[in-house]
């Protein structure tokens, strides 16, 4: 139980305002367009030392939820005890959530059912996280025992009042009225959820009991019951037992005892064919609440008090290590950003290049940050349509600077991070094209293809060592000819579809490629190699490659694949990057033994290596560039926004009464289109072009009863699609949002409601045709086109704001060397941003004795002075409004008794 | 005969496949492909035993680091290449270290430190007072290697199986050791 002190305290900040669950902090205009977002990232890596199942093992997945709400699970890794996950998940957070909880399931197929339960988990509270952010960690789990039922909130809503009975002996009395106007996140157990809710008043003597009506099937109960207790009751006994009569509540009524020192009990419970389920409690002594007229909060519900579960020994339930990051922006209207993207945008022509804003971001940022530095660059450039003119004059000056052509874009640098993401942005439809049929192929088959030697019928080592008979041998090298003839197919079947795919190539990826090719062939005019090379390790290794090993990242798979289907992958990917190799014009002459090389000398001709070769010209010739020019940028191309599944309900049905309309589909859009089909592979069933979508609302749950629904508002019709859960649904509501900005003729009003059994259920119209009966909701269309953008300003802003302390050091070099050398110093001494800071980095992490301490090289103080100068104006002023705000909207934590704090939460 | 499971990372184009290969096949070649996850197997004689080594050569590139985790989740001992002409690939390996002490849950993890390219003296970037500086930190061994010119290549992996012979004597002959403890 919580203290009355925690109470009190609470109280007397937020007491008077009931504001009620929906908390909001705003007050000036510039703060109501503030928009704050938050992503987490997480990473799940592994499990281990988990506490076996019944069968001395475990088929476990991991899930990750938003207090009750699964966001996302990972594939079943079966029996293991240590299971390796290796999962990624990155979403916008959709609401308010108080836990983030990583649960394990078991899962347990017989013949007839499936079972599936949460045997551990770990809860982190949204506080915490900053703790762990960005960093991996082990954290310990807990073991979740069947038998508590107990989680979520209630929502406690108390006033007394004053009144005067007007009976015979006029006295002064005191009255409490208690609501309970809604419980969030109550446990479902044994299938389904009907809650209702007891509020007693107990105390020695005394326990009087009142009980709201029973909610069906829902885990989030609205109750508009209130109750009365008479806090007097005692000099009061005739008519407490009117009272009685009247409602036949339960009721004793004893000696004397005063109002303070009862105790409010607030119980949950599932109504039951079989008994009622406890589904926790919350107490409240009066006298906590002694000094005040009115009182309400979310509290968090407890298990019954006096059966306490913890024994004090701390045992080991194991341990998952997982890796958090979690970000918040306060995204400020655009006009804010207007300066930060003008210095941002123009300074891609500065010369030298080492003194232009991108790289003296990443410089003072630090290598880890990069990832982050380059992610917004690209959405900012490319938003303006000018990733090419950004990527361009950074490759060439590392390409001038590169000494040796056999390691040119080996290693990570912020020019290969920048073509890397601008690839993954631009050109996923590319990629699912040409190789998702390779990949469904595979997948089906399953044709054996290993071709290594040592992992080919001698799996344990054992074998291998042991002098194998003869017929051994025929029998393992008849399999590997085999193989080597299933793995051809495949290499083959995806080689084809790569050559056939130069015409299709993004406009985008064509300019960039160009551009590297010139800036090689300048820089290095006697190498023949090196022009190939350069492109080759973009589209080959970090692309096509890349998206075989890990097919799920590059969405060409929704899940990851069976160990037999990816090791497959992994080898045509081996050999494709083999083979882009020996396409060079001087490759390699391979000595070293290698089953690849084995393999390649097998199947490959000169012919399938002078077409990679002509593959390569072509998508990096100024040829194709030219042609699509006249396309101003990559923004015509079709572009995937977003795919998944969700269930969609028959469209255009006015009276059909069933809800077996339900359908589950494959979703997909684009920026041309949405669409739908049975799966991903199969013809669409039906193509909504953008310019027919003219509003985007959600859908009221009471509709259909179901959560996560929104409608896709068309000049005649409405699409009803149920999301997979709310991170999904705002995905897809604000990507839809987007593509149909622009539309001239979106909707003004809307039903929130759908149409059903021949009326709207919101307004009861009955012509499905009717106008709206809502005003649509949203921001204005002017500010949520430009929300991307900004939000990408904002982390610029951020990640310079927290490197301020390095871009003065940076600064204080500048003004060293300019002293020293004097202004007119020769562009001789080589600036390597990553080099000079990261040792910088290690310092910092690792506490070193710094070798070289304030280590920036400087090429070219003067400029680089003046753009740091430039950096830190805008800064100053974002950070200005930024604390403005801060202080405008006060704190920024969640006050007690919110749903993210709820009382009773230590 | 007792397995070794080695694993070799650092930054694209430090050299790890050309150790690798120096180590393995006792070659060197040019120019190599970047590498996507190559293994290799070589018995040796290191500690008056014959040792199987299992050899795992990773990808420097940043898109492959997915399988990272897996290597050194499975992986006893590590070498962590730079190249001493490159001051960034010498900065990359603190996170990798990171990495493998997270993965492992452990701060002993068998591990070598290695400035290969040391035939490039004309262009060395980082002194082998910073390498010996590190690895004193990480306190881990550390070598100056050249798999061009042949230089400690073969030191590399002697002194990883050292360290973990070191840590993990073998288990004894199982099942007769213990049977005898048993009675006792
Ligand atoms: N001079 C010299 N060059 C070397 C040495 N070791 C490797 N190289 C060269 O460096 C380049 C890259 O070597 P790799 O072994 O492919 O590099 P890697 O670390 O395996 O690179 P990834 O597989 O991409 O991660 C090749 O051109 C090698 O010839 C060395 O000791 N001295
Ligand atoms: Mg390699």
């Amino acid at each position: 139980m919580m203290c009355g002190d925690d109470i009190n305290q609470s109280i007397n900040t937020d007491m008077q305002e009931d504001t009620g669950p929906e908390h909001c902090a705003t007050s000036n205009s510039m703060n109501e367009s503030v928009k704050v977002l938050e992503n987490l990232q997480i990473k799940i890596g592994e499990a281990k030392h988990l506490i076996p199942g019944n069968r001395d093992t475990r088929n476990s997945y991991c899930s990750v939820c938003l207090d009750q709400e699964e966001i996302f699970k990972t594939r079943i890794i079966e029996k293991s005890l240590s299971p390796f996950f290796q999962e990624d998940v990155d979403f916008d957070i959709p609401h308010k959530f108080r836990l983030l909880c990583f649960n394990l399931h078991d899962v347990q197929e017989d013949v007839l059912v499936k079972r599936d339960h949460i045997y551990a988990k770990v809860a982190i509270k949204k506080t915490d996280i900053v703790k762990y952010n960005a960093h991996e960690h082990w954290f310990p789990l807990m073991p979740v025992e069947s038998c508590s039922k107990v989680q979520g909130q209630v929502y406690i809503d108390v006033k007394f009042s004053h009144y005067q009975s007007l009976g015979l002996n006029v006295e002064d009395g005191h009255k409490l009225t208690v609501r309970i106007p809604e419980c969030s996140g109550l446990m479902i157990s044994s299938g389904n959820c009907d809650p209702y809710v007891t509020v007693s008043l107990q105390g020695t003597h005394r326990n009087e009991t009142k009980k709201t009506r029973v909610r069906k099937a829902t885990t989030n109960p609205h109750f508009d019951d209130e109750f009365v207790f008479e806090l007097n009751k005692n000099n009061n006994l005739r008519r407490s037992w009117f009272d009685l009569t009247l409602g036949g509540n339960e009721m004793k009524v004893a000696d004397q005892e005063h109002w303070t020192a009862l105790t409010l009990k607030v119980a949950v419970y599932s109504s039951g064919t079989l008994g009622d389920e406890f589904l926790g409690e919350v107490k409240i002594p009066l006298s906590s609440l002694i000094d005040m007229k009115c009182h309400a909060g979310w509290y968090l519900l407890n298990a019954r008090s006096g059966k306490t579960t913890g024994n004090g020994v701390k045992e080991d339930f194991g341990s998952i290590r997982v890796k958090i990051v979690y970000i918040k922006d306060y995204v400020f209207p655009s006009h804010v950003y207007n300066e930060l993207l003008q210095q941002l945008v123009s300074s891609v022509n500065v010369e030298p290049v080492s003194a232009s804003w991108p790289n003296i971001m990443s410089t003072v940022c630090g290598v880890r940050n990069r990832p982050q530095v380059v992610r917004s660059l690209v959405r900012i450039f490319l938003h303006q349509s000018m990733l090419s003119q950004l990527i361009e004059p950074l490759a060439d000056d590392e390409i001038d600077r590169n000494q040796s052509p056999s390691t040119l874009f080996r290693n990570s640098s912020l020019v290969s991070g920048l073509i890397e993401e601008s690839m993954r942005l631009v050109g996923l439809n590319y990629l699912f094209n040409i190789l998702s049929p390779s990949i469904e192929k595979i997948k089906t088959e399953k044709k054996p293809c290993e071709i290594d030697p040592s992992r080919l019928g001698a799996p344990s080592f054992a074998m291998a060592s042991s002098t194998s008979s003869i017929d051994m041998n025929s029998q393992a090298s008849d399999q590997s000819q085999s193989n080597m003839n299933n793995l051809w197919e495949y290499v083959h079947q995806v080689v084809t579809a790569i050559l056939k795919s130069a015409p299709q190539c993004p406009s985008l990826f064509c300019e960039i490629f160009n551009g590297l090719r010139n800036s090689v062939t300048k820089h290095m005019p006697d190498d023949a190699n090196t022009r190939y090379s350069a492109v080759a390790s973009f589209i080959f290794l970090r692309f096509f490659a890349a998206a075989l090993l890990s097919p799920r990242q590059y969405k060409l798979v929704n899940e990851d694949m069976d160990a037999t289907s990816s090791r497959t992958c992994t080898l045509v990917a081996k050999i494709v990057q083999h083979l882009c190799n020996k396409s060079m014009p001087k490759a390699a002459s391979t000595q070293t033994a290698s089953y690849v090389n084995t393999f390649c000398k097998r199947f490959v001709t000169q012919e399938h290596l002078d077409s990679i070769q002509n593959f390569i010209d072509v998508i990096s010739s100024t040829m194709k560039c030219l042609d699509s020019k006249g396309r101003t940028s990559s923004i015509l191309e079709k572009v995937m926004l977003k795919e998944g599944e969700m269930v969609k309900r028959a469209q255009g049905r006015t009276f059909l009464l069933s809800r077996k309309n339900f359908k589950t589909r494959y979703f997909a859009l684009t920026n041309y289109e949405l669409s739908y089909r049975k799966n991903k592979s199969s013809k669409p069933l039906c193509i909504i072009p953008v310019q027919e979508i003219i509003g985007v609302e959600k859908l009221q749950e009471e509709s259909f009863r179901m959560g996560y629904m929104f409608q896709v508002i068309q000049p005649n019709r409405v699409l009803y699609c149920k999301a997979n859960n709310s991170v999904d649904q705002k995905e897809w509501m604000d990507v839809l949002l987007k593509v149909c900005t622009c539309n001239r003729n979106r909707a003004q009003h809307y039903h929130p409601g759908a149409f059903l059994q021949g009326k709207y259920i919101c307004c009861n119209s009955t012509t499905q045709k009717a106008p709206g009966c809502t005003r649509v909701t949203g921001l204005p269309a002017s500010i949520r086109l430009s929300t991307d953008l900004d939000r990408e300003l904002e982390r610029i802003y951020s990640l310079l704001s927290s490197s301020v302390e390095r871009i003065h050091q940076l600064q204080e070099e500048c003004g060293a060397r300019a002293v020293y050398v004097g202004p007119q110093l020769p562009s001789s001494s080589q600036f390597d941003s990553e080099e000079s800071v990261s040792v910088e980095d290690t310092d910092i992490e690792q506490s070193l004795p710094p070798p070289n301490p304030n280590k920036f090289d400087v090429e070219d103080p003067q400029h680089t002075f003046r753009t740091l100068c430039s950096m830190l104006e805008c800064i100053s002023t974002l950070k200005e409004l930024h604390e403005e705000y801060f202080t405008a909207s006060g704190a920024n934590d969640a006050e007690l008794g919110t749903h993210e704090r709820p009382y009773g939460d230590t | 005969m007792r397995e070794y499971k080695l694993v070799v990372l650092g930054s694209g184009g430090v050299g790890k496949s050309a150790l690798t290969v120096q180590f393995v096949q006792g070659i060197f070649v040019e120019k190599y492909d970047p590498t996507i996850e190559d293994s290799y197997r070589k018995q040796v004689e290191a500690e008056n035993q014959q040792c199987m080594l299992e050899i795992l050569d990773t990808a420097g590139t940043e898109q492959f680091t997915a399988m990272r985790d897996l290597y050194m989740k499975n992986g006893q001992g590590f070498v962590l290449v730079y190249s001493i002409t490159s001051q960034a690939s010498f900065n990359d390996l603190s996170d990798l270290r990171e990495q493998i002490l997270r993965v492992k849950d452990t701060d002993e993890v068998p591990m070598i430190l290695v400035g290969n390219k040391c035939d490039l003296e004309d262009e060395r970037i980082v002194t082998r007072e910073q390498g010996e500086q590190l690895a004193k930190e990480w306190r881990s061994s550390f070598l100056e290697t050249s798999a061009k010119s042949k230089i400690n290549v073969e030191n590399i992996f002697f002194d990883l199986v050292k360290q973990i012979n070191k840590k993990t004597p073998e288990p004894k002959r199982k099942k007769k050791k213990s049977s005898g403890c048993a009675l006792l």
